[in-house]
């Protein structure tokens, strides 16, 4: 027992990681010609600028996520006793701080655009000598992102849930957002092509939405994180069994009378306490010790199990669900 | 690709039903976004349809040699490129006689269509009013622009076509 030993994940999770990190870069390279794309055609239409501010922020993500990857393995020090493994949520709250920053100045401006009326002009582009209508242009660099998002949002998804990574998991769900609102700026672009200038503020309103949505999500899932929230499902708000399991298992063995357990997501990994009224207390410390490793063993995520005996357990359970988890 | 769409829009209806007959589903709903989408963009204010039914009001200031301007007379190298362009579209221009930033705003309100006041592409009015690709240059190095009513996209593009068909922007006009 140590307080120093780095995390080791399972090799399953360890190829998922490598996985990960793979999928970040390729992300960042992907959404770098994305973003060049949109930017040579992006004009003065207002759902075009939102989708390339989109296209920006989406890179943060898989930063964040490459920049935590490589930080969190790093062995508990004296100044850091607990690890590392809290820069995944911190990195993610600023991502989300980010996202939901700009989605509201986006939504701002867009609106407006649409107030004063101010209708978009989409020219002309030459392309290899032909003039077109630069519209044309933005829908093919449109199209292309959004085959971009959609594979790359499909491709993480899959590893986020074997990873337990929330940071991950919000980067597809970013993903998925970005293919959806770049779809709603083809309309938008196809709206100024017949006519209707307001579908570009329109599809623009939209996208931000989105991104405000995105922002809002993550921040509060993030915020939970750090407010040392009971590990929860993956992309949602409902509570896992983990505690409940590991309660019901301590209380399985022969030696223990009750238990109760709270537990902690730290990024990937979970940290927790079990407290045990021990009814027989021969090789108390050896049982313990044998115990906490078999708790140990049931989720590959936990990371640091304290189990410590009590004479009694005031107030006996928490209560199920805690009104302030909803 | 663009001529061969254009050319395609321009088929007869005869041969088109013929050709659509000979198609399958998927080619045939091609071919229908293909041509529905020859005629794209549309203004969003009909100031080519009005142009093709005789109006095109343009806004002029002097700004020699671009545009010279007196109470009688229109002229410059700006007049003559609108005309020119007018005349595709079997139009003579009307002309509104004013200062740059009075023509401007009357621009951005739709009543005007085209300003033509030696703009250059990096006027702030860039963010206002649509302006063309530069198709001249001045002796400073400044691309110079012609001024649209704001989303009349249609004719914007006719405009652009016109300029880059006739004009380079690597031509330098010295000032007199």
């Amino acid at each position: 027992m140590s307080f120093g030993r780095p995390f080791r994940f399972p090799a399953r999770q360890q190829a998922q990681r490598h996985h990960a990190a793979r999928l970040s870069w390729i992300s960042i390279g992907l959404l770098t010609s994305t973003a060049i794309a949109v930017y040579l055609t992006l004009g003065q239409s207002e759902a075009m600028k939102t989708a390339w501010v989109e296209d920006l922020l989406g890179m943060v993500p898989p930063m964040v996520v490459l920049g935590a990857l490589k930080l969190e393995n790093r062995a508990p020090s004296e100044r850091f006793p607990y690890g590392y493994f809290r820069a995944v949520s911190i990195a993610f709250l600023i991502t989300a701080a980010v996202l939901a920053l700009a989605g509201v100045w986006l939504l701002l401006d867009s609106v407006m655009k649409l107030l004063h009326g101010q209708r978009p002009p989409v020219g002309t582009m030459t392309v290899f000598g032909h003039v077109v209508w630069a519209g044309w242009a933005m829908v093919v660099a449109l199209l292309y992102c959004v085959v971009i998002g959609y594979l790359l949002g499909r491709a993480k998804r899959p590893v986020a849930d074997t990873l337990n990574d929330r940071a991950l998991y919000a980067d597809a769900d970013m993903n998925k957002a970005g293919w959806m609102s770049e779809g709603a700026a083809i309309a938008g672009i196809l709206l100024i092509g017949y006519g209707h200038w307001w579908g570009d503020g329109l599809a623009a309103a939209f996208i931000s939405v989105n991104i405000i949505r995105d922002g809002w999500v993550n921040l509060r899932q993030v915020v939970g994180d750090l407010m040392d929230e009971a590990p929860t499902h993956i992309g949602g708000q409902e509570l896992e069994d983990l505690p409940a399991r590991l309660k019901e298992r301590a209380e399985a063995l022969p030696w223990v009378r009750q238990a109760a357990v709270r537990l902690r997501e730290h990024g990937h990994v979970i940290a927790g306490e079990v407290l045990i009224v021990p009814c027989d207390e021969t090789d108390l410390v050896g049982r313990i010790e044998r115990a906490t490793e078999m708790l140990t063993k049931m989720d590959w995520r936990i990371y640091t199990l304290t189990m410590m005996p009590v004479s009694r357990l005031e107030g006996g359970v928490m209560p199920q669900q805690p009104a302030a988890s909803a | 690709m663009n001529d061969e769409m254009r050319r395609a829009c321009g088929a007869r209806g005869g041969q088109f039903v013929a050709l659509a007959a000979r198609m399958r589903f998927r080619q045939l709903t091609i071919v229908l976004v293909l041509a529905m989408a020859c005629d794209l963009p549309r203004d969003t204010d009909g100031a080519m349809e009005r142009a093709r039914g005789g109006v095109l009001r343009v806004g002029v200031a002097d700004h020699p040699p671009w545009d010279s301007v007196t109470t009688n007379t229109v002229s410059g190298i700006e007049p003559a490129v609108v005309t020119a362009i007018a005349s595709t579209l079997g139009v003579t221009p009307t002309w509104r006689r004013g200062s740059e930033s009075e023509l401007l705003e009357a621009l951005e309100r739709r009543e005007l269509d085209i300003v033509a006041a030696g703009l250059t592409a990096a006027s702030p009015w860039a963010t206002r009013v649509a302006f063309t690709r530069p198709y001249r240059t001045d002796q400073r190095g400044e691309g110079h622009v012609l001024a649209l009513s704001p989303g009349e996209n249609a004719l914007l593009v006719h405009v652009e076509r016109y300029l880059h068909d006739h004009y380079s922007v690597k031509d330098t006009v010295g000032r007199q």
